[in-house]
């Protein structure tokens, strides 16, 4: 990271469903968030609006803003939801069930009622062409101009917005495909076409296959609405350059957003983890474990020495993506989730959730199904008003159900409501720390050894009961955990990843090889750079490569230092897969071959420092409190009940104590205290 | 139950965590593939008794819920802290080792001094010693020939490796270090386990520790037993063949008739063939194995998908194993490839549960899945190269009210295949074809999900493949409630040029340059009388090219014209069929199978059974072969065409029966 701190204002835009949430960070560091309600038939109409008046309300001129940084979570609504272009494949002769094949996977082999999942391209929109390119480059079968000719009448019959091309053994032969997709391009204008080893050459035709369906999926639309945003950022007089939030936790420039819209359907979660990077960094706190806990579900995210964990194999709803993303995985429940009791009266939380709409009991808004928001707000936790005063909640009747809940349980008397909502909350916590202790021992960390940064709607609320049953001592709750992906759009670094299948053992004979790989990415990064680069960033690359010993099956993704990728430095290379492998596997193989599978280069540039200071001590009323009673641990105890506003730094809060602000509710339990900090975060302490 | 609804709700969540980070930690250091990625292990809890009360959800082999290991913890009686006990035998072990190459591990867990649960574990090792490499082939013909035998025995005593021991087992591996490492992943794993227990105990109470283990047992088996209540009681019977036992050419017959009362099952295997001097054979002792269940546990998880699995799943099923026969050998016949038989016997238990409750239970599966495995000599190394070329799976049955799945789900093992680029970037072939079968689904109102076929070309001479294991070349996924049989497995040497060659059931075969395999995998049946499916959902069909316009025509009633439907001659077509409409229960099978029992009839086989049940059981399936060697001479090979051998079948009948009565 440079120091250096940028000239004029800079926008953080996170569009979701409900809100879209604007930063604006001045460049003496202060930080100013508005959020605008959405607008889903036309998601951009929200953005321009939402500027529009916040530049109004500060006093700004569309000028002063030097950089716009934008989060949206439209691709992977419109892939969740089915509402994509009409899309079409093309593959190699032989090959062309590989949607409905897939690798043979299905979700659970004991489920008699199974499915698989539906393919986003149906069979009779799957077309061969003989060409077929072999591993050494043989071609046989030639390219076939009518071929061609019959797929292209073929997308006009059946209206085919998009075409993903994908040929077997393109990912190191892309010529044959990248001659295809020409051909279609010219034989038909108006059909955007995806090429597979331009968006992810990476060996295993399903998985690139299904990057390449995907992006075409979406391409249309979201190349649409990355039009019409730069458009409407016009026509308000914003000029400056305008940057797209990605699934590895960077940004790209909107141009290539618009042709590789693949790279930002998970950005969101990135965007959140990015941001609890450097409110951890902020405390000096390099571990952490990020917990977002939201309406319908909870994701967690591990961090190790400050650094984002990268995942090569996450879903996208049913579909496998290999491109390398922020690690984020599902915990379990929401404040959704729904409470309920089986036929043998157990206890249970979820998986069903009741959703916004008609939501928890105590909304009012017909909800009949009792919920974890409603235990919270039986046991006093939340205030009565939620969403600063928007909305009025109804104790009352989450109590009649907790009531009623608590008798089939085998509680009585006044507080078996009470009893009820704390049982369910205990089984909701147990759930979700039994996913966490997965995680952990998957990667063999103790997880006592982490700090929770808790974010989204209700996470400030459960963390102290999590960071309980978990071991964790110290919980961060950020000045604004509801609204902190467009935080996070503003503080990613440009960021592109790049792969090459390299499979070869590690010997002289394949140094050129390996070169030349290397030479290619860094090609292929500099033309991406000439195009999304602001002037006077340094861009730096990463190199990793997953690696094995010659009789093992799974590679082990190792951090190669530059100069051994630059100078080919086969020892050197060969040296940090032995202490990787020494460091997770326990052992090395000195004699053994090492086999080179992936070469992974990642280019980054830093923007120039941000600056972020905390909001200026001296504007904070002084502190103040009320009080109310609470139901902790079996009983009614007194809480004290401050403001978020109103903690200057420095100010402690000791347990059992709640923390109010618009977007979330802070549960400090007996046992633990907080204290505000310089930055604003809010760190809670076991005693 | 005794603890309260609360806490044993938490507390099933808190032992499956420990069983998923007893495996996780097991993944994370072990050496060898079979764990590292073919995730061929697993881990679980279990009671004093040996009963499993948690087991994990997120990584391992999913089959062995239905494990026992009381009887190797009977064996080992006194236990010090510190000790762990390791055994791979079949027999000693009343089935809870089920072949030799996995290892098991029992650990005994203590809360002051008392030995308060055990934690199991078991992996599949890369090589126990014995007669070939990896020491599983079909043709080992004893326990002897499957490698080293341990005995339940003590491999940690008080916290030390027993070296000894450590010794025996890797002088007789082909893979010692990997074995090794493989074995500490696993006490590492079980030491964490320890922890994790010590903490949950220090929480909650060694009372409810305790009381929970029975009461979350308890918990299952009322909620299996509710869902097996669905079954009305009676007595349903069913039986099928595997196409042969390798060494002799006659099918091999596993047979069940199932008691049900008030969500009760009995499973009666009496009439199953004997055993075979092969490794077929699924080590029971006569009591309920773990390979016996897996698909009784589907049809329970389907109708109740979150009981929380644990040995009370099974609580409500018994059994009755005669033995001598496939299902319960006799020490030391040979158990390695039990997997095959059991994927037959789950075909005969679902269609037992469709003839019990038929609007609850799919068509057959395709009921084979096949490694095609190449090897090639490789100039470089002068080594024999060996890898999979693909893992050939086949489409599920279909259910009421929904189509089979094509080309996936045909087994519960749940394997990935190879990517095609992977394949040819290792071994001198050429995917040409990778696609679904076309009309290899079972015709049905609700059409069997279709099988896979596969087309390689060899790019070198002097390579050879296996496809060990395939079944159904000569017997067919049978079709229900009107629905049809499915199809049957093929192998095809150079199809479509003049040296076509259908080659059966492959153990070895020999390729030069330029030849092309084709295997072709079957489908699922049908279910309901497809000449009431939906002209639309046959259109579709056809336009994906799932059937094609003969099949729909021939079995749907269908008549297509230019893509779409000729509705009149549809409904012409439709009407001039002359065939009762099936019954709810009935199941159809393929013409070969009711060939097959034109002449060895149920009854007429239960009777070869019950007289040979008069000799040893080393002795009967000689005797069997002689038989049949004796009144069906023509009887060779999977290609035998038993319409045509059998279309006069009483009197083969006659002698059959004649032979069978001076046994």
């Amino acid at each position: 990271m440079t120091s250096r701190r940028m000239e004029g204002y800079r926008l953080g835009i996170d569009v979701g469903g409900t809100f879209t949430d604007i930063v604006l960070i001045g460049d003496d560091g202060s930080v100013r968030s508005y959020k605008e309600p959405s607008t889903p038939h036309d998601p951009s109409l929200a953005v321009q609006v939402g500027i529009a008046g916040m530049l109004d309300r500060v006093g700004l001129a569309a000028e002063q803003i030097s950089l716009v940084v934008h989060g949206t979570t439209i691709g992977l609504n419109t892939i969740i939801q089915r509402r994509g272009a009409r899309t079409a494949l093309v593959v190699s002769s032989g090959n062309r069930d590989i949607l409905e094949i897939a690798r043979l996977e299905i979700a659970n082999p004991f489920d008699m009622y199974g499915s698989k999942e539906t393919p986003l391209i149906p069979r009779n929109l799957v077309f061969e062409v003989s060409a077929r390119t072999r591993v050494d480059g043989t071609v046989e079968g030639a390219f076939c101009r009518r071929e061609i000719d019959d797929i292209a009448e073929q997308l006009r019959e059946q209206g085919i917005g998009s075409v993903a091309v994908v040929l077997l053994n393109s990912y190191r032969h892309p010529e044959m495909e990248e001659k295809i997709a020409q051909a279609l391009r010219d034989s038909c204008p108006q059909v955007m076409v995806s090429q597979s080893a331009r968006l992810w050459p990476e060996m295993r035709e399903y998985e690139r296959a299904m990057i390449t369906v995907l992006n075409a999926y979406i391409h249309p639309q979201m190349a649409g609405y990355f039009r019409l945003l730069a458009e409407r950022l016009r026509s308000i007089a914003l000029t400056a350059p305008v940057y797209i939030t990605t699934n590895n936790g960077g940004t790209i420039g909107i141009e290539t957003a618009r042709n590789r819209p693949i790279d930002t359907i998970l950005s969101g979660p990135a965007s959140g983890v990015v941001a609890s990077c450097a409110v951890a960094a902020s405390c000096g706190l390099p571990d952490f474990m990020s917990v977002d806990i939201g309406g319908t579900s909870s994701d967690m995210s591990l961090t190790v020495g400050g650094k984002p964990e990268y995942s090569t194999r996450s879903f996208v709803g049913d579909f496998p993506l290999i491109l390398p993303v922020v690690n984020v995985s599902a915990i379990g429940a929401g404040g959704g989730s729904v409470v309920w009791i089986d036929d043998h009266g157990i206890l249970k939380v979820g998986p069903r959730s009741a959703g916004a709409f008609p939501g928890p009991i105590c909304y009012g808004r017909g909800g009949s199904e009792t919920t974890v928001t409603d235990c919270y707000l039986v046991l006093e936790i939340v205030p009565h008003d939620f969403l600063g005063g928007r909305m009025t909640l109804d104790r009352a009747a989450a109590v009649r159900a907790l009531a009623e809940l608590g008798g089939r349980l085998g509680f009585s008397g006044a507080q078996a409501a009470e009893r009820a909502a704390e049982a369910a909350l205990k089984v909701a916590t147990a759930k979700m720390a039994t996913e966490v202790h997965r995680g952990a021992a998957e990667r063999g960390l103790d997880i006592r050894d982490f700090v929770l940064v808790a974010l989204g709607g209700a996470g400030p609320t459960h963390a102290t009961l999590l960071a309980e049953e978990t071991g964790i001592r110290t919980v961060l709750v950020p000045t604004s955990p509801g609204t902190l992906c467009a935080m996070g759009a503003v503080l990613s670094d440009l960021k592109r990843d790049y792969v090459r299948s390299i499979r070869r053992p590690l010997v002289p004979e394949v140094a050129q090889f390996f070169a030349g790989q290397a030479a290619t990415i860094e090609a292929e990064a500099r033309t991406w750079l000439a195009q999304d680069h602001l002037p006077g960033i340094e861009t730096i690359p990463n190199w990793k490569a997953e690696m094995r010993y010659a009789d093992e099956g799974i590679g082990l993704t190792v951090e190669l230092p530059r100069t051994a990728v630059e100078a080919i430095d086969l020892h050197a290379i060969a040296q940090a897969f032995h202490v990787e492998h020494e460091r997770i596997y326990g052992f090395r193989e000195m004699e053994a071959t090492i086999e080179i599978m992936t070469l992974h280069g990642q280019f980054v540039g830093s923007f120039p420092d941000s600056g972020i200071s905390a909001p200026s001590a001296s504007a904070a009323p002084p502190q103040s409190s009320t009080c109310r009673d609470i139901f902790e641990d079996g009983n009614w105890s007194r809480a004290e009940v401050f403001a978020r506003e109103g903690l200057v730094p420095g100010a402690v809060v000791k347990g059992p104590a709640i923390v109010e602000q618009e977007d979330t509710t802070t549960w400090i339990r007996r046992g633990w205290h907080a204290e505000a900090q310089p930055s604003g975060i809010m760190r809670i302490e076991r005693d | 139950m005794l603890t309260d609804p609360v806490t044993l709700e938490i507390l099933s969540h808190k032992f499956s965590s420990v069983t998923d980070e007893i495996g996780y930690t097991i993944k994370r250091i072990a050496h060898s593939l079979y764990i590292r990625e073919a995730h061929d292990f697993t881990s679980a809890l279990v009671t004093n008794d040996g009963r499993v009360f948690a087991y994990p959800s997120r990584i391992g082999v999913s089959l062995f819920v239905d494990q026992n290991c009381g009887s190797a913890i009977k064996a080992m009686p006194d236990v010090q802290p510190g000790d762990v006990i390791i055994t791979n035998h079949p027999y000693l072990t009343e089935g809870m080792a089920s072949h030799l190459p996995d290892l098991h591990l029992l650990v005994p867990y203590f809360h002051e001094g008392q030995v308060i649960c055990y934690g199991w574990l078991f992996a599949h090792f890369s090589d126990v010693g014995g007669r070939v490499p990896g020491s599983l082939s079909p043709s080992n013909a004893d326990l002897f020939q499957e490698g080293l035998q341990i005995p339940p025995v003590k491999l940690y005593s008080g916290g030390e490796f027993v070296t000894d021991i450590l010794a025996i087992i890797n002088c007789n591996s082909r893979t010692p270090s990997s074995n090794t490492g493989d074995i500490r992943a696993m006490i590492s794993a079980a030491l964490v386990a320890q922890e994790r227990i010590s903490q949950i105990i220090a929480r909650y109470g060694i009372d409810a520790f305790l009381q929970s283990q029975a009461d979350l047992i308890q918990y299952s088996a009322q909620r299996s037993r509710d869902v097996l209540r669905r079954i009305p009681d009676g007595v349903y019977e069913a039986w099928d063949y595997m196409d042969d036992d390798l060494l002799s050419d006659i099918p091999l017959r596993l047979r069940l008739k199932m008691t049900v009362s008030d969500g009760l099952l009995e499973l009666d295997f009496s009439g199953t063939d004997p055993q075979t001097p092969t490794s077929y054979n699924i080590p029971s002792c006569g009591r309920r194995s773990h390979w016996f269940t897996p698909r009784l546990m589907a049809f329970i998880l389907t109708h109740d998908r979150d009981i929380p699995r644990n040995s009370g799943l099974f609580e409500p099923i018994s059994v009755v194993v005669p033995q001598g026969t496939v299902l319960n050998p006799e020490f030391p016949a040979a158990v390695g490839l039990r997997a095959t038989a059991a994927t037959r016997l789950a075909d005969v238990i679902q269609e037992a549960l469709f003839r019990a409750a038929p609007d609850l239970v799919p068509a057959a599966p395709c009921g084979t899945a096949i490694p095609i495995v190449f090897s090639e000599f490789d100039a470089a190394t002068h080594r024999e190269r060996i890898l999979i070329v693909q893992w050939c799976d086949g489409g599920s049955g279909a259910r009421r009210g929904m189509d089979g799945i094509d080309g996936r789900g045909g087994s519960n093992a749940n394997m990935s295949n190879n990517p095609i680029e992977t394949v040819e970037d290792s071994a001198s072939v050429v995917i040409e074809d990778y696609a679904l079968r076309s009309d290899s689904g079972g015709p049905g109102r609700w059409r069997g999900g279709v099988g896979i076929t596969l087309t390689f070309r060899v790019l070198c001479d002097g390579a050879r493949i296996l496809a060990r294991n395939s079944d159904r070349f000569r017997f067919a996924p049978w079709g229900a409630s009107g629905g049809r049989y499915s199809s049957y497995t093929r192998t095809v040497l150079n199809m479509g040029t003049t040296a076509e060659r259908e080659v059966g059931k492959i153990d070895m075969l020999s390729l030069n340059k330029g030849d092309r395999v084709t295997v072709m995998i079957p489908g699922g049946g049908g279910y309901g009388d497809p000449f009431e499916r939906n002209p639309e959902a046959t259109r579709d069909d056809v336009a994906r090219g799932l059937v094609s316009v003969e099949g729909a025509a021939r079995d749907y009633g269908v008549v297509i014209v230019d893509g779409g439907i000729d509705f009149a001659a549809t409904a012409r077509r439709r009407a001039e069929r002359q065939s009762q409409p099936a019954g709810p229960s009935a199941v159809s099978y393929d013409p070969q199978r009711l060939a097959w029992e034109s002449v060895c009839d149920d009854k007429t086989m239960n009777s070869l059974v019950a007289r040979l049940e008069n000799y040893p059981a080393v002795r009967r399936w000689d005797m069997r072969r002689e038989l049949f060697a004796e009144i069906l001479p023509g009887l060779q090979g999977s290609q035998t065409n038993l319409t045509f051998m059998m279309r006069d079948p009483e009197p083969m009948r006659q002698r059959l029966r004649r032979a069978i009565a001076v046994l």
